[in-house]
This record gives structure tokens, C-alpha cells and sequence, in this order.
């Protein structure tokens, strides 16, 4: 079993993902944060659970993806968890940004539910059961 | 390589100068060469000239003797009388003297060895008799203008007529003869003596007579014949004695103590010396000279020309006369005649070159302010300066270039006043197209954010609808599930007018580039997208030649990929055909997608091509009604055309567009 963060200000994309998730082979442990600036204070607590995955959207209120990915950058100890952006942006300068600042993958959010939730197993499949990460 | 320019100024003195310098030269070395050539011509001819008076001078000069010898003979032997009257004889030839000025003695010694003589001494007549016409006393007088004996200069004993010399050639000899060359008592002289034996009709011998010539007579002639400056002549005998010359040389030599001929090989004048070993050297000795002949030899390095003849009578004289002229006196002539031509070719150049430098400055002077007025031109100063120059085809050029000045003037005047109008206009432009600018980055920007915000909603609409109809399928009826559906098409519908909003606010915004682009290889990969639905459809598409062109290529693609999808959405028959075809115009590429579908409406060939426009109100056709506006809008952003071009309800529709053929002229345009 592993920890996926889910920094996402949206509660119905929230929704889906867990959704999705569930429809997975075991059940991963989620945790959710609105925004970048809760997402690094709940990386920086010790007493938090290690996170193996970090789900990004970029746009948030308080610190947006962007801001998250750029502090991650200043902190050792959080480049070593890849972050895949889940986005509903595919705006070429988006997609650039956000790999220039280190992020692992780029995932726009489909517009189609069945395809949203084929997203997030491919992201499971991946991320979780293929890919070794620390 | 630095090119080397030349004034144009030196360019035509110098060529000039050049040309007559090369004309003067080849003038002075044929003048030369024919000079030289003419020389030997000349040389001989005067030689041959000369040598001719010589020979004829001297001969009658040694002629004259024996005529006067035949005459005294015919003279004693008119009777017997005047054989023995010694006075007659002595007033006979002192007349014969007297008249003949060549002759220094004429005189007859008899057999009884008694002498009869009349001579010429310097300036004065004399006789020689001896006492009773016999050998003895032997005594000289000078005579007077009458002749008559004025002075006894010279008394002898015991001389004898018979002894002498000419008395015994010409008894020994028994016929006229020359004797020998003898000095005389004297020895300032040196004489020869014709000496003719005189017989009665019984051939007994009376006497002899004999006439005395003075070799310097000879000399004193040789002197005179003009040879040249530096030309000499001498006269030699075939022993090699000198005979006469044309020097102030006697023959004559005092050997110890007694005087002898002089050979021509002892001569103090070298150039006898140098002439007869010359000679001796060529002939192998003087005997063997035969024949008058001209000889071409180089005395001390100067070339010469020698003239041999050989002079023979038949009273045994056998000389030989030898003139040598040296070429130097006739080159003289010619090279005072090509100093002459030099000089005159030299000053000749040096008026010709004066006179080609005024002419040149004729034509480069007025060509240099002409440079310094276009100089002045492109500096801005012009100032119309009305001149006239000499050379007409100068002067023509100054007039067309002050009427240049002034036009181009008033022409840059109108420019500066049009370029100041149009950066003005400019300015303008650039400002507007930077608003324009401005506004749409702000438009997309606004589009972008309101399309994205819109779909994050229509997102979870359908999503959670979907969950409705997964999670709550068994608690809804048939209405229920009705409307659900409804929910989610009415959202699906909006999800994909908002991405094709998207889409088309970015059209000319992303790939910008244009590229090379296999038109055929597009549609392939068109109808690999559309594999399904044209099986599905059992589509026929055929598709002609297909060219390479520039252009955005992913745009492109779009537009067919968006038109033969329509074709096949709107195809009504069993065998739905697609033709695509196209042809290349003066500017632009057409293509065109014809079909076999259900057509559209004449009134709406226009607005289909509108945003959300559909041709058929059906909600079998799916789509947001944005694909014929996309369609548009690429196009135009490749300056080209789309339009139906032909279309029948129930028959099919042709559509055209056009996409302008990509250069580097409009490839700034399409910037």
C-alpha cells in the first residue's frame, strides 16, 4: 500500500479521483490538501506519513502548482517524490513550464468520465506498480 | 588583390606618347637598316667611279710618251739630216716639253752615244747636249722664254748615251719599251722612261728616243682624286715596289747611305702597310692578281672596301692600283643623316606629348568637375553650375547630367516629403497593430480562462451524471434515466463547443511554422483517423495527384480532416464517393472535396461557414457546428479561399479552397 498526496482545491475532481483510485487493484492510501502551501506543510511534518506519489493540480488559490513545484525545487527531501501534474489545462507553455520545474509527468484531466477514470488507473499503474520510487 | 586604377589622364598622354614613341623608333631603325643596306651600294659605285678616272688619267698619261715617241720617230725619219742636226732635235723637243706639262724630258741618244734633250725642271726649261752629238762632255742648260741657252747649270765628262739604261731596254728589247723604275740623280724623284729603238728601212738601228715621266706627276694626280675623306690609293708593282700614292709618302728610302725604292709593305703610312698585307694575304702575292675586283676587309675593326685593278700596257708596265675607301666615310654621312632623324622624331614626341597632355586635360579636366559636382551631388551641396566645355561629347554629358542633378533634386524632394508622410503613416500602422496586438493576446487570454473555467463545471455535470447512471441505475425508471441522458449529451455537447472555441482561438497562435508538407501523406493520416467511420459508412474516397506544399501542416490537416468527415456526416447513399482533387493555379493551390451526399441548400453556402452553423437542424448529425468555421478561419490565415463551389440537395456538394503558394515575398506577408 502506498501514500499518495493529492494537492487539488477541487472537491469534485477529489471525488473522481478517489473514485478512481478505488476502482484500482488495492487500495492506496489518500491524502488531500487544497493547495501548494498546505501540500509543503504537509510534506515538512514529520509526524505525517511518507509519500510515495504527489498528485498536482496548477491551478489553486494561495500557491498554485507552479509556486509548489518551484519550493520543491529549493528542498532535497521532496525532489526525491515524483509529482505528476493532473490538470485540466493543455496549454503548451503549461506543459513546458511544469516539466522545466521538475515535475515527473503531465496528465490533462479528460473531459470524459470513463476516460478520466482510465487516466487515474494508468497513473496507478504506472506510478504505483510499475515505477520503482524512494 | 588590389586593382590598379589609372588617371584617365595618363591613360590617353601615355598611350600617345607610347604609340609615337613606337612609330618613331620603327621610323629610325629602317631608316637605319636601308642607310646601311644602301652603303655597300653606295661605297662600290664611288669606288667604281673613281677608280674608272683614275685608270683613265693614268693611262693617258702613260700613253702620251709613246704617241711622242711615234711622232719624233716619223719626225727623224723624214730625211737624214734631222737624225744629225742636235740642235733641231733639242728645239723639237723643247717645244714638245713646253706643250706637254706631264713630260719632264724628251731626248735621243745615238749611236755614236752623243745625247739630245729637252726637259722640264720645276719652273724652267733646259737642254742636254753632248759635245758634237757624240759620247763626251755632257752639258745642261737652262733656256729662256726664246729658248735661248741662258745658263750652263751642269757640266759632265765622259757620258754615254749607249750606256744609259733606256738606250739599252729598248735595244735590248729591239721595240718601244719601259724601262725601269729609277730615282734620279737627284733622288727627290723617281722616274720612268719610254724609250722607243729608232730603225732606217734596212732596220739598221740610228738611235733611241725616250721621253722621261716624273712619277710624283702621278703622286701629285693620285692626291688630287677625291676619295673620300679617309680614302687612299697607291700604285705598286707586281714586286711589290711603290709606284705612286695618294700621300705625301715618297718612295723612296735612304738606305746606308744610298737611296732605293721603297716596298709598299715598309710604307710609314700604315694604311699602305695594312692595305698590301691585306692583299698579299688574300691573293697569295701580287702576281696572281688578274682581274679588277673589289675586296671587303676590316682595317683596325672599320670595315672598308679595297678596289684591285690590275694595270697592264703593252710596253711592259704591270702595276697594280689599289683604292681602299673606308665605309665609316659613307656611314658618316648616314649617321649624321639619322642623328638628324632622331632628333626631329624626339622633338616631334615631345610636341606630340605636350599636345596630347592639353589634349587629354581637354577631356579629363571637364570629366574631374564632373566628379566633384556628383561628389557634391551625393553630399547634398548641389549647386547648378552652368558650364560649356571644348569637347563636344563632354559637353553633352555635363547638360545631361545637370538636367540629372536637377531632376533627381526635385525628385528627392518629393521622396523626402512621401517617406516622412508614409513613417508617419507607418508609425500609425505599428501603433494600431500593436493594439491590435494587445487586445488579442488579452481576447485569447480571456478565452482560454473562460473556456477552461467553463469545462471545469460541464466536467463534473457529466461526471457525476455518469456516477448517477453506474451507482444508481437500478433505483431510476425510464423517465429518470431519460433525463439523465439528456443531462449528459446536453453537457457532452458543451464540452465539445467549448474545445472547438479553444481550438479556434488558437488557430495562427500555436505552429506558426510553416514546412514542407506532403498534401498526400496529410490525407493518409486523415483517413487513418476516419478508418472507422468510413468502414463503417462503406466509404469510397479517391484521391488524385496531391502536391507538396508550405504550409501549416497541422492546421491543414484539421481542414481535410474536418471536411471529409463532414462528407462522410452528411452522405445519404449506400456507396458514399469522396473525390479529392487538385490543381495548381498562376498563385495558388485549389483543392477540392466533392461528395455524393445529400447537399446543401443554396442559401446556406454562405452561413455554414459561420460559428455553431450546421446545414441540417438534425440531431442525428453530431458536432458543435465550429468545423466549417475552423475550416474558414485556417485558410484565411494562408491567404486563400473556401467556398462551395457546387452543390444539389440530394445529388452533392463540392467544396474549394485555395491556400496561396508560399514564397519569400508573401512569407512576410503570412508573418
Amino acid at each position: 500500500m502506498k501514500n499518495i498526496l493529492i494537492i487539488e482545491d477541487n472537491d469534485d475532481d477529489i471525488l473522481m479521483i478517489r473514485r478512481g483510485f478505488k476502482k484500482g487493484r488495492i487500495g492506496n492510501d489518500l491524502h488531500c490538501v487544497s493547495n501548494g502551501k498546505e501540500g509543503i506543510n504537509y510534506l515538512s511534518d514529520v509526524t505525517e506519513k511518507k509519500i510515495n506519489l504527489i498528485l498536482l493540480d496548477l491551478n489553486m488559490e494561495v500557491m498554485n502548482g507552479f509556486d509548489f513545484l518551484m519550493e520543491r525545487e529549493k528542498k532535497s527531501f521532496l525532489k526525491k517524490i515524483p509529482v505528476v501534474i493532473l490538470t485540466s489545462s493543455n496549454r503548451q507553455e503549461d506543459i513546458e513550464r511544469a516539466y522545466q520545474l521538475g515535475a515527473n509527468s503531465y496528465v490533462e484531466k479528460p473531459l470524459d468520465p470513463d476516460k478520466f477514470i482510465k487516466a487515474i488507473l494508468s497513473i496507478e499503474d504506472f506510478w504505483i506498480y510499475l515505477a520503482k520510487t524512494p | 588583390m588590389k586593382q590598379l586604377k589609372l588617371p584617365l589622364f595618363f591613360i590617353i598622354a601615355g598611350v600617345f606618347t607610347i604609340y609615337l614613341i613606337l612609330i618613331s623608333s620603327l621610323v629610325g631603325y629602317l631608316s637605319y637598316k636601308t642607310s646601311k643596306d644602301s652603303v655597300n651600294k653606295i661605297s662600290t659605285e664611288f669606288i667604281d667611279t673613281t677608280i674608272k678616272y683614275i685608270k683613265n688619267n693614268v693611262n693617258s698619261f702613260l700613253e702620251l710618251p709613246h704617241k711622242i715617241n711615234k711622232l719624233n720617230s716619223s719626225f727623224v725619219l723624214q730625211n737624214n739630216t734631222k737624225l744629225k742636226d742636235q740642235n733641231l732635235l733639242e728645239q723639237q723637243f723643247v717645244s714638245e716639253i713646253r706643250s706637254f706639262k706631264s713630260l719632264s724630258s724628251i731626248y735621243l741618244g745615238n749611236t755614236n752615244g752623243g745625247l739630245a734633250l729637252g726637259g722640264r725642271e720645276n719652273d724652267f726649261i733646259y737642254t742636254i747636249s753632248t759635245d758634237n752629238f757624240r759620247s763626251g762632255s755632257f752639258k745642261k742648260y737652262s733656256l729662256d722664254l726664246n729658248n735661248d741657252k741662258k745658263e750652263l747649270l751642269l757640266a759632265l765628262p765622259n757620258f754615254d748615251a749607249r750606256t744609259r739604261p733606256w738606250y739599252i731596254t729598248a735595244v735590248k728589247n729591239n721595240r718601244e719599251h719601259w724601262s725601269d723604275i729609277y730615282i734620279l740623280f737627284s733622288g727627290q724623284d723617281m722616274a720612268i722612261a719610254a724609250a722607243r729603238p729608232v730603225f732606217n728601212k734596212k732596220g739598221t738601228l740610228l738611235g733611241v728616243l725616250s721621253i722621261d715621266l716624273f712619277l710624283s706627276k702621278i703622286q701629285d694626280f693620285l692626291k688630287q682624286v677625291d676619295l673620300g675623306k679617309n680614302g687612299e690609293v697607291f700604285i705598286v708593282e707586281k714586286s711589290g715596289l711603290l709606284v705612286a700614292s695618294s700621300t705625301e709618302e715618297l718612295p723612296i728610302i735612304s738606305d746606308n747611305g744610298s737611296n732605293r725604292r721603297l716596298f709598299a709593305n715598309e710604307s710609314n703610312e700604315p694604311y699602305i702597310r695594312d692595305v698590301m698585307d691585306k692583299i698579299t694575304l688574300k691573293y697569295n702575292g701580287l702576281e696572281n692578281i688578274t682581274k679588277e675586283e673589289i675586296l671587303s676587309f676590316k682595317l683596325n675593326d672599320a670595315p672598308v672596301h679595297t678596289y684591285v685593278y690590275p694595270l697592264k700596257d703593252n710596253y711592259g708596265i704591270d702595276w697594280i692600283i689599289a683604292a681602299t675607301i673606308p665605309d665609316s666615310d659613307f656611314m658618316e654621312d648616314i649617321w649624321e643623316n639619322n642623328r638628324n632623324l632622331i632628333i626631329i622624331l624626339i622633338i616631334a614626341s615631345i610636341v606630340s606629348a605636350i599636345l596630347s597632355i592639353i589634349g587629354s586635360a581637354w577631356v579629363v579636366g571637364p570629366i574631374r568637375k564632373l566628379n566633384a559636382s556628383i561628389k557634391d551631388l551625393v553630399k547634398g551641396n548641389w549647386e547648378n553650375k552652368k558650364e560649356t566645355y571644348f569637347v563636344k561629347e563632354i559637353d553633352s554629358l555635363s547638360s545631361s547630367f545637370n538636367y540629372m542633378a536637377s531632376q533627381l533634386s526635385n525628385t528627392l524632394k518629393e521622396l523626402k516629403l512621401e517617406v516622412g508622410e508614409r513613417k508617419a503613416a507607418e508609425n500609425a500602422m505599428k501603433e494600431s497593430l500593436k493594439n491590435t496586438l494587445e487586445i488579442n493576446t488579452k481576447l485569447e487570454n480571456f478565452s482560454y480562462t473562460i473556456s477552461h473555467d467553463l469545462k471545469e463545471p460541464i466536467r463534473s455535470i457529466r461526471t457525476f451524471s455518469q456516477f448517477i447512471s453506474e451507482d444508481y441505475r437500478d433505483k431510476l425508471d425510464a423517465d429518470g434515466k431519460d433525463y439523465l441522458n439528456r443531462i449528459i449529451r446536453a453537457a457532452t455537447k458543451m464540452a465539445s463547443m467549448i474545445d472547438d472555441l479553444l481550438l479556434l482561438s488558437r488557430i495562427g497562435k500555436q505552429d506558426i511554422y510553416f514546412t514542407k508538407t506532403n498534401i498526400k501523406n496529410i490525407l493518409k493520416e486523415v483517413t487513418d483517423t476516419l478508418k472507422q467511420s468510413i468502414i463503417e459508412n462503406n466509404v469510397k474516397i479517391n484521391i488524385n495527384t496531391m502536391p507538396e506544399i508550405f504550409c501549416q501542416s497541422v492546421w491543414i490537416k484539421t481542414v481535410f480532416q474536418n471536411l471529409i468527415s463532414n462528407s462522410i456526416k452528411y452522405s445519404d447513399k449506400k456507396e458514399p464517393i469522396i473525390n479529392i482533387s487538385y490543381r495548381k493555379l498562376s498563385d495558388y493551390h485549389e483543392f477540392s472535396i466533392n461528395d455524393n451526399g445529400r447537399g446543401i441548400e443554396k442559401e446556406q453556402h454562405v452561413k455554414i461557414f459561420g460559428l455553431f452553423r450546421k446545414a441540417h437542424q438534425d440531431k442525428n448529425f453530431e458536432g458543435s457546428g465550429a468545423g466549417l468555421a475552423i475550416v474558414k478561419s485556417v485558410i484565411e490565415q494562408h491567404n486563400g479561399k473556401v467556398w462551395v463551389d457546387w452543390s444539389e440537395p440530394g445529388q452533392g456538394t463540392t467544396i474549394k479552397f485555395t491556400i496561396k503558394i508560399w514564397n519569400k515575398f508573401n512569407k512576410d506577408v503570412l508573418k
